[in-house]
């Protein structure tokens, strides 16, 4: 149970808020209304309805895609004015602090790859931890290193830059094993027990995360050297042991099935690649899995910060959600198969 | 006289022989541009296995415009901006080759790096798999229907010329010298009656 007042209150605001969320099986079914008016009518009484104006709104790409940020945003950045000045305001902005590091990363690739200005498109959300409003007006790499306050991450981007091969994949995986151990040290601030629940959330959010960056990296064939060099440090040996014992993704695969925690994981993913030859769907298999997996760590300490998470998760899951109903009608993909890819995790 | 594809018909015997060249210079003609024909065609056939892999790249294409779709709708055009960012140029050289005089346009990759990273998402990652696996299969194709197309364009002219050749030129020429082979005759003729009659007259006949 929490100590302070002002946690418990927070706690039990979040409550209320997460009582808003949409339930993910009324979102799943939505792929099968008639027209955008249903559809509009459906999403009217949600917090999305504000940011669509008529049904016609909800063809606007643009529209859609800055609805479903804006809503995480906004409601991160609620829980954020509510646990001012509590630990809980830093476990926040660090846990969302993935956009900023995101932002970060599409910085890096401007510069290092594409043509500044135009091309470089930042997420619109305002910054947690990084200011990356300030850090997207760097024109060249060396800059943004002088211009970078957080020393771990100019440690991290001039070790990457001094590397003589400047493995593009390593600086991304690099930027996501920055956030984990940003969120590691959130938790060590924070003193939470090793079984408590924000502590199992936590580290069942970094190990999802872990997941998703090492089957990616075995489908791109990222070296093995690499993968032990980024994530050699990290709790999750068994899950980085296999990565590293297998040479491609269908190995890894076909290990995963072995481990019960990953099974329904690897079934998602190896029944997608047997349908169209590519594992397109890890993606959505791995935010679904988060979000259950801290739905049935925050439902055993529910009156716990782990809860604070599980609102922000299961909000993005519900955005993903939505955007992909939003966006699949758009792009004519067919019900079945949007249907498909909401549908929860096989047991 | 006045013979279309010959021009001026003068019946003499200079002419006569000078078209005579001619003729046997447009036989040969004929001969050599059956020969390009033949050549022609046999380039075209030896493309057919090939050209037939058409539908095969369509598939491919159509994969991977199937997965653009599900890359839309799970990931977003956000998401595919920021793998925009990563892009490489795809780098071609143009070359020239000449075969049997024809002038083929031939397209070669000289840099295709994929540049995709594992922050991207998966299903981005895929149809950007499957685009560069088309556009790798499609470029091949691209050369074959352009070697193809100039192939058909030249066949299509030197069938007609070998035919202009054949039926109107070679033809018109033989008239002409048919002509002026009995223009002389006619002439030589009538100069042998005219030497005839004037030896009738000087003997007093």
């Amino acid at each position: 149970m929490l100590k302070g007042a002002k946690r418990k209150y927070l706690v039990v605001r979040t409550h209320g808020l997460a009582s808003h969320l949409t339930d993910p099986e009324d979102i799943r079914s939505w792929v099968f209304l008639e027209d955008e008016r249903a559809l509009f009518d459906k999403l009217s009484p949600t917090a999305y309805g504000s940011f669509f104006e008529g049904p016609e709104d909800l063809l606007d790409v643009s529209r859609v895609e800055e609805a479903c940020l804006r809503v995480n945003s906004i409601r991160a950045r609620r829980l954020i004015s509510l646990s001012r000045g509590t630990p809980i305001e830093g476990l926040i902005r660090t846990f969302m602090s993935k956009y900023d590091i995101e932002n970060l990363r599409r910085i890096v690739f401007s510069l290092l790859f594409g043509g500044r200005g135009k091309e470089l498109r930042l997420l619109p959300v305002e910054h947690y931890v990084i200011d990356v409003e300030k850090l997207s007006k760097a024109d060249r790499f060396e800059t943004l290193l002088e211009m970078l306050e957080d020393r771990g991450l100019v440690r991290l981007l001039s070790s990457w830059l001094s590397s003589s091969e400047r493995d593009v994949t390593e600086v991304d995986l690099a930027l996501d094993r920055y956030y984990m151990g940003r969120l590691e040290a959130q938790l060590k601030t924070m003193k939470a027990g090793k079984r408590s629940p924000l502590s199992l959330l936590l580290y069942s959010y970094m190990e999802n995360m872990l997941l998703r960056d090492l089957l990616k990296a075995k489908y791109l064939g990222v070296k093995k050297d690499v993968l032990t060099k980024i994530f050699s440090k990290l709790p999750f040996r068994k899950l980085l042991y296999i990565a590293t014992k297998t040479d491609s993704l269908n190995e890894f695969l076909d290990e995963l099935v072995n481990l019960a925690p990953y099974r329904p994981v690897s079934i998602e993913i190896e029944r997608a690649m047997k349908q169209i030859g590519e594992p397109w769907v890890i993606e959505h298999v791995l935010t679904k899995k988060t979000y259950i997996d801290s739905l049935r760590i925050a439902l055993k300490g529910s009156m716990t910060e782990a809860y604070i998470l599980m609102y922000l998760i299961g909000s993005e899951w519900e955005s993903q959600s939505i955007k992909t109903v939003l966006l699949g009608r758009m792009s004519g993909v067919s019900p079945e198969v949007l249907y498909e890819l909401l549908a929860p995790p096989i047991e | 006289m006045s013979f279309r594809s010959v021009g001026r018909v003068l019946p003499t015997k200079g002419f006569l022989i000078r078209l005579r060249e001619r003729t046997r210079l447009l036989r040969s003609g004929v001969d050599a541009l059956k020969m390009k024909r033949d050549q022609l065609v046999k380039e075209s056939q030896n493309l057919l296995p090939d050209l037939r892999r058409r539908s095969e790249v369509e598939k491919k294409l159509e994969e991977a415009y199937k997965l653009l779709r599900l890359a839309y709708a799970a990931a977003g055009p956000d998401e595919m901006r920021k793998a925009a960012l990563l892009t490489m140029p795809l780098l071609t050289e143009m070359k020239v080759r000449s075969v049997i005089g024809v002038e083929i346009p031939e397209i070669e990759i000289r840099e295709f790096a994929l540049a995709t990273s594992p922050s991207l998402n998966a299903v981005v990652i895929a149809a950007a798999r499957k685009f560069s696996e088309a556009i790798k299969e499609l470029m091949p194709l691209v050369n074959s229907e352009a070697k193809f197309e100039r192939l058909a364009a030249a066949l299509a002219d030197t069938m007609r010329k070998v035919n202009a050749l054949e039926k109107i030129i070679i033809p018109d020429h033989e008239a002409a010298i048919k002509y002026i082979e009995e223009a002389l005759e006619e002439d030589a003729l009538e100069e042998f009656l005219r030497v005839k009659k004037y030896r009738q007259l000087k003997r007093g006949v």
